[in-house]
C-alpha cells in the first residue's frame, strides 16, 4: 500500500512514513507525534577519497529521510560505501557534497546523541562489563544519581545480568556485542548506527542477537541505520531496507518491508517475508 | 575464549575459572612441574661443569675454572657475611634510583614525543641517534663527571634503562585501535580524555615489557660501572676477587648478584599482574 502512494517529494525523499510508523507502533496512544517530519535527513550526500581525478567515488548523490523511530538497513556490496554512509551520519566523516540533519540540525561533527556500533565490540579490557557501559557517562562527565540504575536498566533488557563484575575477556564474541550494544542504548540516544554489528558472528547468535536487538528496537523506539552484508537479517529487522550498489557507491532501491511488529522468529517462515527478501535480491541484481 | 553465550547455563562467577581451565591443569601443578624441570637442568648443568673441573687438572687449570662444589660453599659463606649483605644493598640502591630516574624519564619523553608531533620532530632523530650507540661505554665519561661513588652508577644505570622504557611507550602509544579511536571520537571525547581513558592503558603492555628490560639493565649498568671504578658494590667486589684469582668468591658473588636479577624480574612481574590484569598473557607466568 506504502508503495502505492504517490510519492510526495520525488525520488527517494518523504516516503509515507506515518503509515510506517502506524504499523510499527503495536500501541495506538504512541502514535505520530509529529505528522512524518524526518528525523534524519541525508540530502544530496556525495562522497570522494583521493585527488578529484584520480579520486575514488565513495557515494553519489545520496538521498534519504528516516521517520523518528524507523529502522532501517542497508544492504549492498562490499565497497559499496555503506559504512562511509554511516560515517558521514555520525559527524565522524565529512560529506564531499550535500548534508545530513538530524531533527533539522546539520551535522557537522560528531554528537552524543548519536550512538555507534562496530562489527568488532571495541569493549576496553582493562573496564569490567558494568564500567564498559558506564564509558558515555565518563566521557560526558555525566554524574547524573540515576546512572547505576540506567546502567542495570539497559543490562537487564539485554540480559546481561550476572555478568556486571566480568572482565570482557571472559565473554564470548556473541555477549561481547550485547556489551557493546548496552554501552550504545545507555545514554539513550536519538539514532543508532549499526555497522555489521553481528557480521562477525556465527549464524546461531547472530539470530538470536536479531531477535533481541528486534525486540529491543521496538521496546525503546529507537531510529536505527543497521549496515548488513546479510539480507535476510535486514528483512528482519527494518521498516526500509536501502539497497545500495557499488562504482559509484549510490541508492539502487528503497525496499519496504510491511511485516507485523512486534518481529517474532516465527516472521521468517511466512510468505510475505520471503517476498521481500526476494525483492531485495531483485534490486542487488542477485536474481 | 570459551562461550558463555547460554546465561541459562552459565554461572556469574565462571569466568574465574577460565585461567586454568585453559591450561587444563591445576596451578599447584604447574608450579610443580615448574620447579622440579628448572632444578633438573641446573643440576645437569653443574654436574657437567663438576665433571669437566675434574678431568685433567692439568689440562683446565682448577683455579682460573673453579668448580661447583667449591663455589655452593663460597655462596653460603657470601650470603652470610655482613659485608657482601652492605655491598648488595649498594648495587640494590644504585639500580633502584637508576631505574626509577630512567624509567621515568623514558616514560615521560615518550608520552611528550606521542603527543607533540613538534616534539617529536625536534627530538626523535636525536633520540633514535643515541639509541644505536652502546651506552655502557658511557660509563667512564660518568665515573669521570660523578665520581667513584654510588651517583655515577645510578647515572649509568639511568642512561641504559631509559631507551627501552622510552621505545616501548612510544610504540605502545602509537598502536592503538583504530574502532576504539572512533569510539572515542563518536563520544565527543577530548584529546587528554582518549589519552587517559584509551591510549595509555592499551600502551601498559607495552611499556610494561619495556620496564622489565630496564630494570634488567639498570642492574648491568650499575654493576659495570661498580667494576670499572668504584669503591663499594658487587661489581667492586667480583673485580677484588678476581683480581686475587679467588674464584669461587666470584661465581658467588656473581650468583648473588643474578639472585638480585631474579627478585628484581619478580616484582615487576607481580607489580604488572596487577596493574595490567587484562593483558592475555597474564595467566602464563
Ligand atoms: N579513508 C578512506 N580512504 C580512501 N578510500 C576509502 C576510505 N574509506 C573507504 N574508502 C573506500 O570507499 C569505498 C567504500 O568503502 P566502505 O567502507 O564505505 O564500503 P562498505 O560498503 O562499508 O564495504 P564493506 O561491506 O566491505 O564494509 C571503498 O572502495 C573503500 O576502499
Ligand atoms: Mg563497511
Amino acid at each position: 500500500m506504502v508503495k502505492n502512494q504517490p510519492e510526495q517529494r520525488g525520488g527517494v525523499l518523504g516516503r509515507s512514513a506515518p503509515a510506517r510508523r502506524a504499523n510499527r507502533r503495536l500501541d495506538p496512544a504512541e502514535v505520530p507525534r509529529d505528522g512524518g517530519t524526518p528525523l534524519v535527513a541525508i540530502e544530496g550526500v556525495s562522497k570522494a577519497f583521493g585527488a578529484r581525478e584520480t579520486g575514488l567515488v565513495a557515494l553519489q548523490d545520496v538521498n534519504l529521510s528516516i521517520t523518528d523511530g524507523e529502522f532501517i538497513s542497508l544492504v549492498g556490496p562490499s565497497g559499496c560505501g555503506k559504512s562511509t554512509l554511516l560515517k558521514i551520519v555520525s559527524g565522524l566523516l565529512p560529506a564531499s557534497r550535500g548534508q545530513v540533519t538530524l531533527g533539522g540540525e546539520r551535522i557537522v561533527s560528531p554528537r552524543r546523541d548519536i550512538g555507534m556500533m562496530f562489527q568488532t565490540a571495541t569493549l576496553f579490557p582493562w573496564r569490567t562489563v558494568k564500567r564498559n557501559i558506564m564509558l558515555p557517562f565518563d566521557i560526558a562527565r555525566d554524574k547524573r544519581t540515576d546512572r547505576e540504575a540506567r546502567v542495570a536498566e539497559v543490562i537487564q533488557l539485554t540480559g546481561l545480568d550476572g555478568f556486571e563484575n566480568n572482565y570482557p575477556r571472559e565473554l564470548s564474541g556473541g555477549m561481547q556485542q550485547r556489551v557493546a550494544l548496552c554501552r550504545l542504548l545507555v545514554s539513550n540516544p536519538r539514532l543508532m548506527l549499526l555497522d555489521e554489528p553481528f557480521g562477525a558472528l556465527d549464524e546461531f547468535t547472530r539470530e538470536r542477537l536479531n531477535v533481541e536487538l528486534a525486540r529491543i528496537s521496538e521496546l525503546e523506539r529507537k531510529t536505527t541505520i543497521f549496515v548488513t552484508h546479510n539480507i535476510t537479517e535486514a528483512v528482519f529487522l527494518s521498516d526500509r531496507v536501502v539497497v545500495m550498489g557499488t562504482r559509484p557507491g549510490r541508492v539502487l532501491d528503497i525496499v519496504d518491508i510491511e511485516l507485523p511488529r512486534p518481529r517474532r522468529a516465527g516472521v521468517i517462515a511466512t510468505h510475505e517475508y520471503s517476498d521481500r527478501v526476494g525483492d531485495v535480491r531483485r534490486a542487488l541484481g542477485l536474481v | 575464549m570459551s562461550a558463555v553465550e547460554d546465561r541459562a547455563l552459565a554461572p556469574p562467577e565462571l569466568g574465574d575459572l577460565f585461567a586454568s581451565e585453559i591450561r587444563g591443569e591445576s596451578k599447584l601443578a604447574a608450579v610443580a612441574k615448574q620447579v622440579l624441570l628448572t632444578a633438573g637442568s641446573a643440576f645437569l648443568l653443574l654436574g657437567i661443569w663438576e665433571v669437566l673441573s675434574r678431568i685433567d687438572p692439568a689440562f683446565w687449570p682448577q683455579v682460573i675454572l673453579s668448580k661447583p662444589t667449591d663455589i655452593i660453599p663460597a655462596f653460603f659463606k657470601a650470603i652470610t657475611s655482613g659485608f657482601v649483605w652492605e655491598n648488595l644493598w649498594v648495587t640494590f640502591q644504585e639500580t633502584i634510583f637508576g631505574f626509577a630516574i630512567g624509567a621515568a624519564g623514558g616514560f615521560l619523553f615518550g608520552v611528550l614525543i606521542a603527543i607533540s608531533r613538534t616534539f617529536s620532530r625536534a627530538t626523535y632523530p636525536i633520540v633514535i641517534l643515541f639509541q644505536t650507540t652502546p651506552r655502557v661505554a658511557l660509563a667512564p665519561v660518568f665515573i669521570a663527571w660523578f665520581g667513584f661513588g654510588m651517583s655515577s652508577k645510578v647515572a649509568l644505570a639511568a642512561a641504559i634503562c631509559f631507551f627501552p622504557v622510552l621505545i616501548n611507550t612510544i610504540t605502545g602509544l602509537a598502536v592503538v585501535d583504530e574502532n576504539a579511536l572512533l569510539l572515542m571520537r563518536s563520544l565527543k571525547a577530548s584529546k587528554f580524555q582518549t589519552f587517559v581513558h584509551l591510549r595509555l592503558l592499551s600502551a601498559m603492555p607495552s611499556i610494561f615489557a619495556g620496564l622489565k628490560s630496564a630494570l634488567t639493565f639498570a642492574l648491568i649498568g650499575a654493576v659495570i660501572a661498580e667494576l670499572l671504578g668504584s669503591n663499594e658494590g658487587m661489581g667492586q667486589l667480583i673485580d677484588a676477587a678476581s683480581f686475587l684469582l679467588q674464584m669461587d668468591d666470584v661465581f658467588a658473588y656473581l650468583m648473588v648478584l643474578g639472585l638480585l636479577g631474579l627478585a628484581l624480574f619478580l616484582v615487576v612481574n607481580l607489580v604488572e599482574k596487577k596493574l595490567v590484569f587484562w593483558h592475555s598473557n597474564w595467566d602464563e607466568g
